[in-house]
């Protein structure tokens, strides 16, 4: 047993400045969510218990913002694309080309362990804030945690996975970070600030089939309003997304790898 | 005129560090507080237009005293007169008056030409548009970098840009430049421009030079004068021709022959280890001078051969040796 | 001194911006990429504005004068004074030599010497703010040293945050938490906060006295003596942060110490 504590201990003191960091950053989540509950909490008014906007409660409106902060900050996807971009620029990558795994694939499940790390804290943090400030969700039931749990899994999963390209872009484009800026702001516009339903008619759809529904939409209407009606809907559309955005992946990569070697690695 | 006096100075840092429990085990929040003495009473003074050397191993104390001169660090005790001010009380005033070299601590904006970044130390110094030009205009030629002044920076080599850090620390006229280990990570040519530049700038702008190193190699031609730091205490505090009769004129010299030979007895050389083909001598050249020692052994037979200096650490061991002595 | 210092302001920024325009493509795109965050958050207030009339006083162009007096505010400090945000890693590297053997002062010759290409957008768009806002022409003039205003309390307490810096190792991280939360609380109606975060607004994230009174007291309604308590408070933050730095100054080790700090 001892073995194991210095194992952990170790490793403890090596992500010391990494745990610093992310304690940082959950001080943040709180402060950001602590400004939209104020502002969301406002807006419902006095009222808020009974009021609902666009079929969303304030319990639920909250828990959705919840969940979108919470896996905003379980995958950092700002580290893969530079992370991949650096790689591709500095022509580390060379050395992981001939490596026997696929670059691409092997990044990601890197990276899905830098999640696995960070998920220690986002998660706490995100259900303190949500039971402190407005309770468990609407029609929580204990059982419905392991759904729930898998369509966040899922939606992080592709969050690496299509950042992951953007990254590859870095290929064929100098300068990966102001597309990235792009993706990751229209994520954060359609998906996290609001549920499909506050958006125009016309725009709904549009959101529902995009992977923006498969990253936050989905996941954090999941746990605000759960139906296993919802969940099979969300995890079909996560299942489907994830299988397009991993063959794009990868064959993003297999076209871009021979850029490497025309340019002499 | 004395242009530096420095009287008792010491500086100490503290740190902390984790307190060790009595079974060994290391406490995770009991710290202890570990007082180190960088700098532990020295006295010295440098008179105008020297060229003074400050020389001692890593972590002997040099920086922290050059610091402690400039104004960059608050001394612990004791007191420090630059050109008649206490750096760390008229910091301002005296930065008007000297000039700091720092090695790896570059001062130039490396995107802008040489010339904008002269006329921005030019500002930075309060100095006039028309004396500035002038003075750039004399430093330039001085230093011969007319060609790429207006060059970016970046573009230019290590010696032109040394050449260039120098006119700008010597933009404003100090009276006093301090180097701080200028030639740490550079090449021997490099190396060898650096130190024909402070020779220059002493001789023709007759400005004080302090200077600091960890190498001995680099201060024999440009210093008169040698100040030997260790543990923060001065060892030695001498002149150069003196510390180079009794030191620096050891040199160590290991061959390796294609068999074996028997090495004669001869005045000022002494055989420090003999192993198989493997020989390992001192010279002292003031006795004996390098020709001759090289008659010991005939070059057809040589397979290897390595000459170097006595190393700073066996100098100062060294010294304290022959105290004991005394 | 005020001369000198001011010349001095603009000889960096001067240098700054000619370092970063020799790389022209991305000196533009990082300004126009920072009027796009900003603007992006234009559809959420226009969202939010679809679901509820208004926000107690405040309307859709009212938000968007908050949003102009928070990139004004913002602008002026990382334009000017971004040095003052970097302070931290600098104490901590040992990189103040340099300041401290130049005839200038420290803390001023240090904040100025960087400046934010992108916070060049900031300043842009606050007047794209006020554009949308359909502000009144005065508006467009006010606005300018009340930014300048805002953005010194905004450096003066970063810059006092920063100062921890000198006894502890990592002291700037509370300074940047303080930097997240101003751009966070500035941009909503402060009606939403209840009285404790209220006094927080008015001193350790200052976004009260930098964003909050100048839009109620000045531009939305007007009162003289919150303007005065503006100014107040900027003379009484930057004494505090000359004197805050000035005794940290004296721990400074210049990264001469062995193994101390690891």
């Amino acid at each position: 047993m001892n073995k194991y504590i210095t194992v952990f201990k170790t490793g403890f003191k090596q992500e010391k400045d990494a745990i610093f960091d992310t304690l940082m950053r959950c001080i943040i989540f709180f402060v950001i969510m602590y400004v939209m509950i104020q502002l969301w909490s406002f807006i419902y008014g006095d009222s808020g218990t009974s009021q609902i906007i666009n079929g969303y409660s304030l319990n639920s409106m909250i828990w959705y913002l919840l969940i979108g902060e919470c896996i905003i900050n379980s995958a950092r996807t700002n580290k893969i694309v530079r992370g991949i971009s650096n790689e591709i620029k500095t022509g580390g990558i060379t050395y992981k080309l001939n490596k026997p795994y696929n670059y691409y694939l092997y990044t990601i499940s890197d990276f899905m362990s830098k999640s696995a790390f960070l998920v220690l804290f986002t998660v706490p943090t995100t259900i303190i804030i949500g039971l402190v400030f407005v309770g468990v969700p609407d029609g929580f039931v204990w059982y419905t945690i392991f759904p729930c749990a898998l369509a966040i899994i899922m939606s992080i999963v592709i969050s690496w996975a299509m950042y992951g390209i953007v990254g590859l872009l870095a290929f064929w484009i100098q300068d990966a970070t102001p597309l990235y800026w792009v993706v990751s702001k229209t994520v954060m516009l359609l998906g996290m600030f609001f549920p499909v339903d506050f958006f125009p008619t016309w725009l709904q759809p549009v959101i529902k089939y995009s992977p923006i529904y498969s990253l936050m939409s989905g996941p954090a209407s999941l746990v605000a309003q759960f139906s296993w009606e919802n969940f099979g809907r969300v995890i079909m559309a996560q299942s489907v997304w994830l299988v397009v955005i991993l063959c794009l992946g990868l064959l993003v990569f297999k076209i871009g790898k021979r850029r490497v070697a025309s340019n002499g690695g | 005129m004395n242009v530096i006096e420095v009287n008792n100075l010491r500086k100490e840092f503290v740190s902390k560090k984790k307190r060790v429990k009595e079974n060994g085990k290391t406490s995770l929040f009991k710290k202890d507080k570990v007082i180190k003495r960088a700098v532990d009473d020295i006295s010295f003074c440098v008179n105008e237009g020297e060229a003074l050397a400050f020389i001692g191993p890593n972590g002997a104390g040099k920086s922290t005293t050059i610091k402690m001169l400039t104004g960059i660090l608050y001394p612990t005790s004791g007191s420090v007169k630059v050109m008649g001010l206490d750096p760390s009380k008229d910091r301002i005033k005296l930065s008007y008056q000297i000039g700091t070299v720092f090695g790896q601590k570059e001062q130039l904006w490396v995107h802008l030409s040489a010339m904008d970044n002269f006329k921005f130390f030019g500002a930075i110094y309060d100095i006039r548009k028309e004396k500035l030009e002038k003075r750039i205009k004399e430093l330039a030629d001085l230093f011969e970098v007319n060609e790429f002044i207006n060059q970016p920076v970046k573009s230019l080599s290590l010696g032109q840009r040394m050449k260039c850090e120098m006119i700008a620390s010597l933009i404003h006229e100090p009276k006093v430049l301090f180097f701080d280990e200028p030639t740490i990570g550079l090449d021997p040519i490099a190396k060898e421009t650096l130190r024909k530049l402070i020779k220059k700038i002493n001789k023709e702008l007759n400005t004080t030079i302090i200077f600091t190193s960890h190498d001995v190699g680099d201060i024999e031609e440009v210093c008169k004068r040698v100040i030997i730091i260790n543990d923060g205490k001065i060892v030695l505090d001498d002149s150069m021709k003196n510390l180079k009769y009794h030191y620096l004129n050891k040199k160590i010299i290991e061959v390796n022959m294609k068999n074996n030979i028997k090495i004669e007895k001869t005045a000022g050389v002494q055989v420090i280890k003999s192993k198989d083909t493997l020989y390992k001598i001192e010279a002292d050249l003031n006795q004996t001078t390098m020709a001759d020692v090289m008659k010991l052994f005939n070059p057809d037979d040589i397979q290897d051969i390595t000459i170097s200096s006595t190393p700073l650490e066996e100098i100062i061991k060294d010294i304290y040796k022959r105290r004991e002595h005394e | 001194m005020v001369a000198k210092n001011l010349g001095l302001i603009f000889k960096y920024f001067n240098l700054n911006i000619r370092k970063a325009y020799q790389y022209k493509t991305s000196f533009f795109m990082s300004i126009i990429m920072m009027i796009c965050n900003n603007a992006f958050f234009i559809i959420q207030w226009l969202i939010i504005f679809s679901v509820t009339d208004r926000i107690g006083n405040y309307g859709f162009e009212e938000v968007m004068l908050l949003w102009a007096l928070s990139a004004g505010t913002y602008g002026v400090a990382h334009v000017f004074f971004e040095g003052a945000f970097n302070i931290g890693s600098l104490v901590y590297e040992g990189k103040l030599d340099v300041y401290l053997t130049q005839p200038k002062s420290v803390l001023i010759n240090l904040i100025c010497s960087e400046s934010s290409i992108s916070a060049i957008g900031d300043l842009l768009y606050t007047f794209i703010a006020l554009a949308i806002a359909g502000a009144p022409w005065w508006w467009y003039l006010a606005i300018i040293p009340v930014s300048i205003v805002g953005g010194i309390i905004y450096v003066a307490v970063v810059t006092c945050f920063q100062t921890l810096s000198f006894y502890v190792k990592r002291g700037s991280s509370i300074a940047d938490m303080i930097n997240s939360a101003v751009t966070m609380f500035g941009n909503y109606p402060p009606i939403i906060f209840n009285s404790v975060v209220k006094v927080i607004l008015f001193t350790i994230v200052p976004c009260g006295f930098m964003i909050f009174v100048p839009a109620e007291n000045l531009f939305l309604g007007f009162n003289i003596w919150w303007i005065l308590g503006m100014i107040g408070f900027a003379v009484i933050t930057t004494i505090l942060a000359f004197i805050l730095f000035k005794r940290g100054l004296r721990k400074y080790n210049s990264g001469s110490l062995m193994g101390g700090r690891l």
